[in-house]
């Protein structure tokens, strides 16, 4: 371990732009072998055992927490009239936000041909696949009879009847299924050559039997190749529109509402780039911790974080435009009800999370705009966790003032959290972490054949010189397959 | 024994009123074994055996054979260890079945009756309501209830339109007595020391006490009852008083009203029943007066009120024909009562004569109502100058306010006034004079109970000096039944009497050894330092020679009738249920007097029995039923007159039966009769021949459920020559006035376990389920408790005339609570809660502990109403209370509308008065619908629509229960409550305007499901599970809702209501009887919300089809007539239940598409055109159906005006909007 981090400190000098995303001196081998000792050789070691307890122990808090929901109601949480929505529908926007970056990593990037995102896209995708997870878990179960849910879907029935197709919620159903399948495609597609080379390089049976299952026969031909490329991409095209137009859905839950502090127009920007913004933290709050315990820097680098630090900057100040709009709007309107929905956010009940989370959405990102604290990996932890917690209060913020005081006076009321909304939140986040604690041991975190093709192109790179550094390598001529 | 529970309900009652066959009831669920367990022979009739089973019941081997029969049961009821609510069920089936063992077959167990009625009952039809005339007694008087039966269970209580004191109106307390009677709380059975018995062996008990008491005149036997009107009750106690002459009849009532009976004492020499005309007055004086709430006429008086402010909707023609007379001569020859006028949609204003005409045909012509008040109050808030002062202060308004009319009962110099409050009398009075002047006497001031009667007298001699006597106030005979007529009982001197006697040792002269207590529950609501609850033990418990703890060692016989095993039954030695009114047959006079016969709606569930059985038990009839002696007891009054001619009476007096005798008049049915004797036997020969004229009589009374010509006698009263009322002295220094009020919600105490009360926001504190101390902002900030923050209240201890809260049997601190319009330096507290044992809701010893704290543990007989030297000690702790509206400010939001009443005089209805109130610039209203969709059109078919007239809304809550009864509402309990989760459809927001810490005033809003045509709720429903009529409703499917709550979030005006959890009890049984068989019981995660009474309409529909098909297939012209007409009638019948129940017709329902007979626009629709009409929050493009009319303020100039301009009343967005 000593050795990776002294090898660690030369790349942190270097994250500029043109810096690499792969540390120096590896080759085909050591990357292939590297990543897939985590999965066949290596011991489970001790830190994953700690933490998957810890991760067992949150998801029987949500177990527990589930059963007493549907066992007794959605009266358990501390929801009431006027605020029908609480943790519910915060949890499940801020799941799905949090499932944007792995497909902005993915999708966006690779059609962009931005090459430093192959280190985290694989780890990123699953993220996504987990927190989609979880998001859709909430819309389910903050139903007052979430045995009924299927109601939502339009399919034949007895009744003859079909959802009502001009409510949000039923656009939420089409927007964050889609979403779902698209993404679990796009991770699952992504995956089959580096099941084949598990499958290759295992010992035992089962495992052989299991991933080999999973890759579906992939030899690495080059008409495999060629089709994986094909779909793929395709793939990335499908999912890139999604990661626009998920959470504008979402967002007219609240914008096609007529509820003060809910019914605005900058609300799908708005919440596109919150996603963003706190999809790329909760990566970073993840991509850290796993990057030092697996001495997976030479993967992920110092560049990355660098840039993902810049994505966190560039859409936090998306978001606070988004608020700085909300208030310039109420006012502007003169609409009483819009003012009184920003004065009560500042000072009323709720004032606390509000100034709370301006400080964590608002002022603190602010120190990425500096080099020495975007490549400090302490304080990109800690500011990418702050981000966290502050998108969760926005969305907090958001529905629980807005519906806890809108239009009549007479029904005014406080939302107080139960143990039992606790227990689901905490829980839910059990669920990711247990998801993706198995995720990071039966699967390769990071792509192996995306990061062969960087060795490649690193080899290309110093070969010819850094005016070849964008061009184009051919993956059938650079890898001899996945059988390597 | 309850798995079939409509086998409960078999006893059919019918308005013709003949009597129901007991003996024809099989006596079901009497297995075999148990004859054996009695080693019976097996042989007898199940009569024989089940008397001589009674007669048996007393002995040892009975007493065994019930606890080898319920083992478990009979041993938890002894067990102090709380019960499970599993056992208590348990336990509860099996005193049910002992119930019906005990009273041979009242409870009829699982029967199978599969051959169809011989004779079917009259007017029977399955799944069809009927309706019943009878009457609810409260606080010993009546009120006119008609109760829809269906299958044979009472489901709902509506006022009956041909009673003066209802007028087809409710109040919460009738409207919940129907959850009363089927609360599963009740006592079931007779206990003896807490134990099973039987009525028999009580029936047994008292017949040999009350032969050994023969000898002696009944020295020693005390009955002791609550306000007695009944006349058939109060001949009973007076039969028996005759014929034990030594006996005593106390009374005791903790809300009296025995100050105002005082005061006509001190002003006219005699006790009478002051009748008040408030339609005809337009002057009005409250002087602590909550006569829209706490009065037996408040129904009445309500209406009356608030027609006499009413803004007139334009009927140019009828107004035309109103002649510009003499009010005052209007007034005099106004109908007494225009019963019946409650006609549906169809109503006018009552009878037109009744209120202060305008000259002119449109103008609008409001009564000016003047409030001095200790405690903020619904009449206080209609109030247009109102006057907050601390209750000893009231009187020294009174006296101020009669110097300055220069009354000359207020011969002594009034004591200083402040400026303000001097300013503010001197206002009134020359208000006073003047409108008395203008209108010939059609001014009235009113005293409150809670004042002495020195204050009530003033109060007459001011009305008398103001010419209103005979025009807004008249006098009757008093309608309460006294031992000696005349006398008027003071009920707390009474009891405190029974309360000397009874702490006399055995064998002292006037000792009490048997007390018989029908109704009421002293040993709790007894004021403390009678210390009744102790002295009623002790006597109940007093054995021979020391400690024998078998039964038969006891010296005294204390028995107690009450409708629960309450905290009195605790401590009697007999404890018998009380059959509930619904159950009984009775009879009981309304505030002016006249007799409503309370005819039973179902048989007793729990073998009760009712005061009159009792009062036949004592008198040694207990074979003659409750429906025998009331029928007996009007026979006989009937054939009075016609015995009294032989007398010498004036014949043809025009005085119908029951009239000529004030019920105090002590005098025996049959003129001729001595008192105290059974019927003589040609009496009793004449009752048992047929009398064909009394049974008309009798059926047009039960149909009616008025006994026609009963109202008592109008007496021309004059005040006292010389009367000399005494200046009021100053309270003595030191504390806080404290002032007990009877609760809004739960009275006295006695509907402490009726959820839907206790669930009920109080009205303008809108707290639930407790009560508290209430103080003033300003009382607050010097206490230094807790202000204005969410549901939070300070706990307090409280020390009052050497009496202390917490003390040992109450240890929890009280909470205090700010209500804005105290008055500062005094606190108010609530009666009716602490209670030890109530039941599940309000408090069980051992179960549940008491929902608030016991005001009577705190109160003195000196002092019942109010008393200074209070003394609050701040824990620094506090408490959260069950608030339904945290928030009463309007925040500048134009929602609750109010307008200056001289803003709307002399402007022609069309031509809205000036800008502030011309509803079209302020851009709300019918102002321009935007739509994508193209309009509906509503035109054809039914276009329901409702308005609510915010001015006549005095916030009584009686919607609340109503709405509560017809759909089935759930009760939530105080935590859910607490957690903003109440589920009342309707609920009326409260809102204060004006400074909160000085004197506010408060506007009421009924708020409900507005039925938006463009409603938010509707589109944001992913599963279409409300959606919209083609009639203009906002439907809710019940089945189709999976409860993601998006439609109450998008909801501005949040009145739909989820089922967070399973709120609805479907294990209790009993509660199955109560529920409206049309309406679905919402389960858990299902979104709820006011349907319009969708049933109702529904029903009125289906009929109204088909009288539409049979009038096209009609082939006469007096059929096509005849057909058409029942359409009418049906459509203007159609009411809303918070329509129904509503006193002062604020709520108004109707088909706004419907042209009645006389070519009129419904009531509703007049209503909407009126050009100060508005919709809330139609800005949002809502479209509501239900809209309203602003609040008017009628505020005397000379005073102040009130702050009608008040930021609550204009709305900045629209200026800057527009």
């Amino acid at each position: 371990m000593t050795q990776t981090v002294e090898h660690n400190t030369a790349a942190d000098d270097e994250a500029g732009p043109r810096s690499p995303v792969i540390g120096p001196g590896h080759t085909y081998a050591s990357v292939t072998d590297q990543i897939s000792a985590i999965v066949l050789t290596r011991r489970t070691p001790k830190g994953w055992l700690i933490m998957f307890g810890v991760a067992s122990v949150l998801l029987t808090i949500f177990m527990v927490s589930v059963f007493e929901l549907l066992r007794k109601g959605t009266g358990v949480w501390g929801l009431n009239i006027p605020v029908g929505w609480a943790f519910d529908i915060t949890n499940f926007v801020w799941w799905v936000g949090i499932g944007h970056a792995g497909t902005l990593i993915s999708a966006i990037l690779l059609l962009l041909r931005q090459e430093w995102r192959t280190s985290i896209n694989r780890f990123a995708e699953a993220m996504t696949l987990f927190a989609v997870a979880c998001a859709g878990m909430f819309p389910l179960l903050h139903l007052g009879r979430p045995w009924l849910f299927y109601w939502l879907m339009p399919y034949p029935n007895v009744m003859s009847l079909l959802p009502q197709f001009r409510s949000p919620l039923e656009w939420d159903v089409f927007a964050v299924s889609t979403y779902a399948t698209v993404s679990a495609l796009f991770w699952y597609v992504g995956l089959i050559p580096d099941l084949a080379t598990l499958r290759d390089r295992t010992r035992s049976g089962i495992a052989q039997k299991v991933y080999g299952l999973l890759a579906m026969g992939w030899r690495g031909s080059a008409m495999h190749w060629h089709r994986y490329e094909v779909a793929y991409l395709l793939l990335a095209g499908l999912a890139t529109p999604l990661v626009v137009s998920v959470h504008t859905v979402v967002s007219f839950d609240f914008a096609v509402s007529q509820v003060p502090g809910w019914h605005t127009t900058i609300f799908p920007p708005y919440f596109v780039a919150g996603a963003v913004f706190s999809g790329f933290a909760m990566v970073a709050t993840l991509a850290i911790p796993i990057r030092w315990y697996y001495g997976l820097e030479d993967f992920i680098t110092m560049r990355h974080l660098n840039n993902m630090a810049k994505v966190m900057l560039a859409t936090g100040l998306i978001v606070i435009y988004g608020y700085s709009t909300e208030w310039f709007a109420a006012f502007y309107s003169g609409n009483v009800y819009e003012i009184a929905v920003v004065k009560n956010r500042f000072f009323g009940p709720y004032k606390l999370e509000y100034w709370a989370l301006l400080l964590c959405n608002g002022l603190i990102p602010q120190l990425f705009w500096f080099h020495r604290f975007r490549t400090s990996i302490p304080v990109l932890f800690t500011v990418s966790i702050i981000i966290n917690v502050g998108m969760w209060l926005e969305r907090f913020i958001i529905i629980v003032t807005s519906l806890s005081r809108d239009y009549l006076p007479s029904s005014w009321d406080m939302f107080y959290p139960t143990i039992w909304d606790w227990g689901l939140y905490i829980g839910s986040i059990g669920l990711f972490l247990w998801l993706l604690l198995l995720f990071i041991r039966f699967l390769p975190m990071i792509s192996v054949f995306e990061m062969r093709e960087l060795v490649s192109r690193q080899r290309g790179h110093v070969a010819e010189g850094p005016s070849e550094a964008g061009g184009r390598i051919d993956k059938v001529d650079g890898l001899e397959g996945a059988t390597a | 024994m309850l798995e079939s529970p409509v086998q409960l309900t078999v006893r059919k009652t019918r308005s013709a009123g003949k009597r129901p066959d007991r003996a024809l009831d099989v006596c079901p669920g009497k297995h075999p074994q148990e004859i054996a367990a009695g080693d019976t022979p097996a042989d007898r009739s199940p009569p024989a055996y089940w008397r001589s089973l009674q007669e048996w019941a007393g002995t040892e081997e009975f007493e065994h054979f019930l606890h080898r029969e319920f083992p478990a049961a009979a041993s938890e009821w002894k067990d102090a260890s709380p019960l499970s609510r599993r056992n208590f069920l348990k336990v509860m089936g099996a005193s049910l079945a002992l119930a019906g063992l005990n009273a041979g077959c009242d409870i009829r167990g699982p029967q199978e009756k599969i051959v169809p009625y011989v004779v079917p009952p009259e007017l029977q039809q399955p799944a069809k309501t009927l309706q019943y005339a009878t009457a609810m007694p409260f606080g010993g008087y009546g009120k006119g209830l008609l109760v829809q039966s269906f299958a044979g269970r009472p489901i709902k209580v509506e006022g009956n339109p041909k009673h003066p004191g209802s007028l087809g109106a409710t109040d919460p307390f009738a409207q919940a007595s129907v959850l009363e009677l089927y609360d599963p709380d009740r006592s079931k059975t007779v206990l003896a020391g807490g134990e099973v018995n039987t009525w028999a062996v009580l029936l047994r008990a008292l017949r040999e006490r009350l032969d050994a008491k023969k000898a002696s005149g009944g020295a020693g036997v005390r009955i002791l009852t609550e306000t007695v009107t009944s006349p058939t009750l109060a001949e009973q106690i007076r039969r028996f008083l005759a014929q034990y002459p030594k006996a005593k009849w106390h009374q005791y009532e903790p809300v009296n009203r025995d100050n105002i009976t005082a005061g006509t004492m001190q002003a006219f020499g005699r006790p009478l029943n002051p009748v008040y005309h408030f339609g005809r007055a337009a002057c009005i004086v409250s002087l602590d007066a909550n006569f829209l709430y706490e009065d037996p006429g408040s129904l009445r008086y309500a209406r009356q009120f608030i027609d006499g402010r009413r803004l007139r909707v334009t009927a140019p023609e009828s107004a035309s024909t109103q002649p510009a007379t003499d009010e005052a001569a209007a007034f005099r020859e106004a109908p007494q009562a225009s019963a019946g006028a409650n006609g549906g949609a169809w109503r006018e204003t009552l009878g037109e004569g009744d209120a202060p005409q305008p000259a002119a045909g449109n103008e609008f012509l409001s009564n000016r109502l003047y409030v001095a008040e200790s405690t903020p109050t619904i009449t206080g808030a209609m109030a247009d100058n109102r006057l907050r002062v601390p209750p000893s202060q009231v009187g020294a308004v009174a006296y101020a306010l009669a110097s300055a009319l220069k009354v000359g009962a207020a011969s002594a110099p009034p004591p200083p006034l402040a400026a303000d409050l001097s300013r503010w009398v001197q206002a009134v009075a020359d208000d006073l004079r003047d409108t008395a002047a203008r209108h010939k006497g059609a001014a009235l001031v009113v005293a409150g109970p809670n004042q002495p009667p020195s204050i009530h007298a003033l109060a007459h001699a001011i009305n008398a000096a103001l010419g209103a006597v005979g025009v807004t106030v008249v006098y009757t005979e008093p309608a309460e039944a006294w031992p000696e007529p005349g006398k008027p009982v003071d009920k707390l001197a009474s009891l405190r009497e029974l309360a000397v006697d009874m702490s006399r040792a055995p064998g002292e002269a006037s000792a009490v050894d048997t007390l018989i207590i029908i109704g009421g529950n002293p040993a709790y609501s007894a004021p403390a330092n009678l210390d009744f609850a102790k002295l009623l033990l002790d006597l109940s418990s007093r054995r021979k020679g020391g400690e024998g703890r078998d039964r038969d060692q006891l010296v005294n016989l204390t028995v107690h009738l009450g409708l629960h095993y309450d905290e009195t039954g605790f401590n009697c030695m007999w404890h018998v249920p009380q059959a509930h009114y619904l159950e009984s047959w009775g009879d009981v006079r309304a505030y002016h007097g006249l007799v409503s016969i309370i005819q039973p709606l179902i048989q007793p569930l729990y073998a009760g029995h009712t005061a009159i059985d009792m009062m036949s038990a004592l008198l040694g009839e207990p074979d003659v039923s409750g429906y025998e002696a009331v029928r007996r007891y009007w026979r006989v009054q009937r054939q009075a007159p016609a015995t009294a001619q032989g007398t010498g009476q004036a014949p043809g007096t025009g005085q119908a039966p029951g009239t000529g005798q004030a019920p105090g008049t002590g005098q025996a049915p049959g003129t001729g009769q001595a008192p105290g004797q059974t019927l003589s036997r040609q009496a009793a020969d004449a009752l048992a021949q047929p009398d064909p004229a009394f049974e008309l009589f009798w059926e047009r009374s039960l149909q009616d459920g008025v006994v026609e010509g009963t109202e008592l006698p109008r007496v021309q009263a004059a005040v006292v020559p010389n009367l000399a009322v005494p200046a009021p002295s100053t309270p003595g220094a030191g504390g806080l006035e404290v002032s007990f009020r009877p609760d809004p919600s739960v009275w006295d105490g006695r509907f402490a376990n009726n959820g839907w009360l206790q669930e009920l926001p109080k009205p303008l504190t809108k707290l639930t389920w407790d009560n508290a101390v209430y103080v003033s902002p300003a009382t607050a900030q010097k206490l230094g408790v807790v202000i204005g923050q969410h549901d939070k209240a300070s706990l307090v201890r409280l020390r009052y005339r050497g009496r202390a809260l917490p003390n040992d049997q109450f240890p929890q601190e009280v909470p205090v609570w700010v209500w804005p319009g105290h008055p500062d330096g005094s606190v108010t507290i609530h009666l009716g809660y602490g209670r030890s044992r109530a039941g599940r809701v309000a408090g069980l010893l051992g179960d549940t502990p008491p929902r608030g704290f016991n005001a009577f543990a705190l109160a003195d007989s000196d002092f019942p109403h109010f008393g200074a030297g209070l003394e609050i000690e701040v824990t620094g702790e506090t408490a959260r209370l069950a608030c339904t509206q945290d928030h009463q400010l309007l925040e500048g939001r134009d929602i609750a509308r109010v307008h200056k009443v001289s803003d709307i005089v002399g402007n022609a209805p069309g031509h809205p008065p000036d800008k502030s109130t011309n509803v079209a610039e302020r851009g709300h209203g019918e102002g321009e619908h935007v739509s994508l969709y193209p309009e509906y059109d509503y035109s054809k078919g039914h276009a329901w629509g409702m308005a609510i007239d915010m001015n006549a809304c005095i916030g009584c809550n009686a919607c609340t229960v109503a709405c509560q009864a017809e759909n089935n509402i759930a009760v939530v309990g105080p935590e859910q409550v607490l957690n903003g989760r109440e589920m009342h459809w309707i609920r009326i927001d409260t809102y204060y305007r004006g400074d909160p810490a000085g004197d506010p005033e408060a506007v009421f809003q009924p708020m409900l499901c507005q039925h938006c045509e463009n409603a938010p709720c509707e589109v944001v429903c992913p599963v279409a599970a409300t959606t919209h009529s083609h009639e203009g409703l906002n439907e809710m499917t019940y089945n189709r809702c999976v409860g993601t709550r998006y439609c109450s979030n998008n909801c501005p005006y949040k009145v739909r209501r989820f089922n967070f959890l399973q709120y609805q009890d479907k294990t209790t049984p009993v509660l199955a009887l109560m529920r409206n068989p049309s309406v679905t019981v919402r389960d858990r995660g299902v979104m709820e919300k006011c349907t319009y009474c969708v049933q109702r309409l529904n029903g009125t529909r289906i009929e109204t089809e088909k009288l539409k098909a049979q009038l096209s297939e009609a082939t006469t012209e007096q059929e096509r007539q005849e057909k058409g007409q029942k359409i009418h009638e049906l459509m203007g019948h159609l009411q809303t239940a918070c329509q129904q129940s509503c006193p002062t017709e604020a709520i108004v329902f109707g088909d706004m598409n419907y042209i009645d007979a006389d070519r009129r626009k419904p009531w509703v629709t007049r209503l909407k055109e009126q050009p100060i009409h508005y919709g809330v929050l139609t800005e949002l493009n809502t479209q509501p159906r239900t809209t309203y009319l602003p609040k008017l303020v009628n505020a005397n100039p000379a005073i102040g005006t009130p702050e009608t301009d008040a930021p609550g009343n204009r709305h900045p967005s629209n200026e800057a909007r527009a």
